[in-house]
């Protein structure tokens, strides 16, 4: 906020010095208030991913609600992608059994925060006949 | 970058009933550094082998917190909540 204002003092300034014009102060000073900060980026970046499962109201149904730090996701791919190469190939077989068809030696740090990133949008939503309802989101 | 310092374990069933269970991990971690210590002596003279994974270990530690897992059956719930 004071870096904003700060920002429009100097506009002003450079207004009153007669180093710009009228209109060319006016668009610095729309161009100031349209840029998104970086506090107001920080704000929208959601903190959490959660999974939200709601089972169905007969006898066997259940509840699960799960919360994990978005940054704990990033720190655990930073760790994923420290793994030895020797590591790779035991790991992809692992999840490929469990059916999952990653390849974890194509995580590369440089992608991490691109991937987390497009994570940020996603928002599963299913709901069953019996009323089960599955909720992934991230908040 | 704090480790976390609580561990909250509930555990409920219509048999048994066992208080909720607030367990002070930050009396852990002295001990563990300790324990550590000829690991990270270890880790000091091929730095640049161990020393990016033990960085990154301690971030995945201490990002931990905030997390949590609470599973609810007819049979019984658990609950799991780091802070």
């Amino acid at each position: 906020m004071s870096n904003l204002s700060e920002e429009r003092r100097k506009i002003l300034n450079l207004l009153s010095e007669g180093k710009i014009n009228a209109s060319e102060a006016e668009k610095l000073l729309e161009s100031l208030s349209s840029a998104p900060t970086e506090e107001g980026q920080m704000k929208s970046a959601p903190k959490y991913l959660r999974v939200i499962v709601d089972g169905d109201k007969g006898p066997h149904g259940g509840k699960v609600n799960v919360r994990v730090p978005m940054n704990l996701i990033r720190a655990g791919m930073r760790l994923a992608a420290l793994l030895p190469t020797v590591a790779h190939e035991p790991i992809n077989k692992a999840l490929k059994e469990n059916g999952v068809d990653f390849d974890v030696s194509k995580v590369k740090p440089e992608n991490l925060e691109e991937l987390v990133q497009h994570l940020t949008d996603l928002s599963v939503d299913v709901e069953g006949n019996s009323g089960e309802k599955v909720r992934i989101f991230c908040e | 970058m704090i480790l976390p310092s609580l561990i909250r374990i509930q555990f409920k069933s219509p048999k048994s009933w066992i208080p909720p269970l607030w367990i002070p991990i930050f009396l852990i971690w002295p001990i563990l550094l300790l324990l550590s210590v000829p690991v990270l002596l270890f880790a000091l003279f091929s730095w640049s082998k161990f020393g990016p994974v033990i960085v990154q270990t301690y971030r995945f530690m201490c990002e931990l917190r905030g997390t949590l897992v609470d599973v609810e059956s007819p049979e019984a719930k658990v609950l799991i909540s780091i802070h």
